[in-house]
């Protein structure tokens, strides 16, 4: 398998205030780091996951990789070719090969046009017309579940479930090789969400699409993905297959979003670690490790020394000086 | 693939039928308003009246029977004649035939033009937005009527200055309308989800914001319709707007207003249809809110 997407030391910055009021202020530094650092990669057909609270980047980081935010430094290669810093025109042939879904599925469709202009509408925009349009969004649409008489139908006549039906439509329409989801289960009840991430697999082992997976919830993405990157104020704090993160999380963050999971099981009495206190503002990143104001293992080197990102085993990395499991946790 | 379609119940299917026939049941409820209906009523009578003119009067509205001048109503002058012996319910019909064309023209006008630069604000770059603000705000600080006599008394009277005068000053209106539904469609997840498909700006701005952002402008414009004929009506009472031998609502209330003395039917056939389109534009406009806009719609 080739390499799909290599993201290396991304970065997004916002600037959280005009030029001349940063001036008058006398601040030092006008900008946000929404995103840092960050890099990964993803093979053809993978489905990795990027998960984090809300406010971690993760949103960022995908509209980043679409370009409808502009990255300033570090490098997006989709099969090879440089993204960033395309202008719209140049990106717009890439639109075709990289498709989003976004968080809500009802919002993110056009109120005025019917289930059959918002599925069109990729091919219309990419002048794609060759194929019979009425016949393709009726194939859409079985792809998806959708009865053959919704097409008529406007997105405020549509139930959460349906509309993100659409949304799923519409994304595969020009047959990506990449499908970014932004939180594809929010806002829909557990049955749905459970038909949404089945649908998106089964259409994964069909057309064999990656899945960059946006969510904050990681019983979603325990069956659906086969990486997971953990993100915390803009940065990964740990990445690695599905079952090397559930099985044993090297980064505290990590430990700790998946003991706020709840089991089934009456007789399993877990550790929580709780973590404390809000996410930190981006204005203010704490010094030294970013976690250690929240971290119940933090010790006096996590206070000034930022953590660089290590290799704990092929494919699993993390971003702290005492990971668990080979660090603190037997002391 | 088989398709997980559990949550779809067998109620939506029977719901299909009644989509189709959406369009007439929005029209069945603007029937089922009576004051819509009296809308809808005065609005046709009028656009009749106007348009079938010559088939309606025998009389020609600028031609002269000196011997039966200021005549009261009858079988043969309906509401009777002016000055110079002009059958009034012939002027009056011809009159709406030229309030209406300066509503029409001025109307489409402004909200073409207003469309396209309150978008442009709305959607464009926060230098062109502040731009033509400014622009909206000036135009909009002068007072219609001062405007339109100044602009009158340097060019003279035509109808054309007078739809001019009215285009000029009911564009920012319009635009600033149009923009701020711009902004704040702008903000929505689908704009995103419409750029990151690709879709340039002038199709963001022709297929996804028109029509979200035209609906609003037609009630707007359909109420502000009786405004622009009492402008006309206003200016050409002045003497200001419609050349003489051609009919105007104006020019017969201001004949009538010459004769109060001789014939108050004059007055009472120049005011009554301004009173009339004013009161069916607005029932319109109000029956059109209810109609265009989905948000408001009942789902009963």
């Amino acid at each position: 398998m080739s390499e799909l997407l290599e993201v290396e030391g991304l970065r997004v910055r916002f600037r959280t205030s005009g030029a001349l009021r940063a001036v008058a202020r006398r601040e030092d530094d006008p900008w946000i780091d929404a995103v840092l650092d960050v890099s990964f990669r993803m093979r053809e057909g993978e489905t990795l996951a990027l998960v984090g609270e809300s406010g971690s980047g993760k949103t960022t980081l995908g509209r980043a990789i679409i370009g409808l935010v502009r990255a300033q430094s570090g490098s997006i290669r989709f099969e090879g070719s440089e993204l960033r810093g395309l202008g719209d025109r140049a990106y717009k042939a890439y639109r075709r090969e990289i498709a989003m879904m976004f968080q809500d599925p009802v919002a993110s469709l056009s109120p005025r046009r019917t289930v059959r202009g918002q599925i069109r509408e990729p091919f219309e925009v990419h002048k794609s017309a060759e194929r019979d349009g009425e016949a393709e969004v009726r194939r859409l649409m079985d792809l998806v579940g959708l009865p053959h008489n919704f097409v008529g139908r406007f997105p405020h006549e549509l139930s959460g479930g349906q509309a993100r039906r659409v949304g799923v439509a519409r994304a595969l329409a020009l047959s990506p090789k990449l499908i970014i989801a932004d939180e594809p289960t929010a806002g829909l009840d557990v049955s749905v969400q459970g038909e949404v991430l089945n649908l998106m697999s089964g259409l994964q082992s069909r057309f064999g699409m990656s899945y960059l997976v946006i969510t904050h919830n990681l019983p979603v993405v325990r069956h659906t993905s086969n990486r997971i990157a953990i993100m915390y104020l803009g940065r990964f704090v740990e990445q690695g297959t599905t079952a090397t993160i559930f099985r044993s999380p090297a980064h505290p963050y990590t430990e700790a979003l998946l003991g706020a999971v709840p089991r089934p099981d009456p007789r399993r009495r877990r550790k929580t670690v709780s973590i404390e206190g809000e996410v930190p503002s981006l204005k203010m990143r704490p010094r030294g490790c970013e976690f250690h104001p929240r971290c119940p293992y933090a010790q006096e080197r996590c206070r000034h020394e930022t953590p660089a990102t290590t290799r704990l085993e092929e494919g699993h990395l993390v971003r702290c000086h005492f990971p668990l499991g080979n660090g603190h946790r037997t002391s | 693939m088989s398709a997980p379609a559990s949550e779809h119940g067998p109620g939506l299917d029977a719901a299909a039928p009644a989509a189709r026939s959406e369009r007439f049941a929005t029209l069945r409820r603007m029937i089922r308003d009576p004051l819509s209906i009296l809308g809808l009523t005065l609005v046709v009578l009028l656009f009749i009246g106007a348009l079938f003119a010559e088939y309606i009067t025998p009389y020609s509205p600028t031609a002269i029977d000196v011997k039966a001048r200021l005549a009261s109503p009858s079988f043969e002058h309906l509401l009777g004649t002016d000055q110079l012996g002009r059958d009034t319910f012939t002027r009056v019909l011809y009159g709406g035939r030229v309030a209406l064309q300066v509503a029409a023209w001025s109307i489409s006008l402004a909200l073409s033009a207003g469309l396209i630069l309150g978008m442009l604000a709305g959607y464009g770059p926060r230098w062109l937005d502040n731009a033509l603000l400014l622009l909206f705000d000036s135009v909009r600080s002068f007072p219609t009527i001062m405007f339109a006599l100044a602009i009158i008394t340097l060019t003279g009277p035509s109808l054309n200055m007078v739809i001019l005068v009215i285009v000029v000053t009911s564009i920012p209106v319009y635009a600033r309308i149009v923009r701020t539904q711009t902004m704040s469609l702008k903000e929505q997840e689908f704009v995103l989800a419409a750029r990151a498909l690709g879709t340039g700006w002038f199709r963001i701005l022709r297929v996804h914001f028109l029509p979200n952002v035209i609906g609003p402008l037609f009630i707007l414009a359909s109420m502000d319709i009786p405004v622009v004929v009492t402008i006309e009506a206003g200016l050409s009472f002045l003497g200001l707007g419609v050349r003489p031998p051609t009919p105007s609502w104006g020019s017969i209330l201001g004949d009538g207003y010459a004769y109060i003395r001789a014939t108050p039917w004059l007055v009472v056939a120049g005011g009554v249809p301004l009173i009339l389109t004013t009161l069916g534009f607005t029932f319109m406009g109000e029956a059109l809110r209810d109609v265009l806009d989905p948000r408001l719609r009942r789902t009963d």
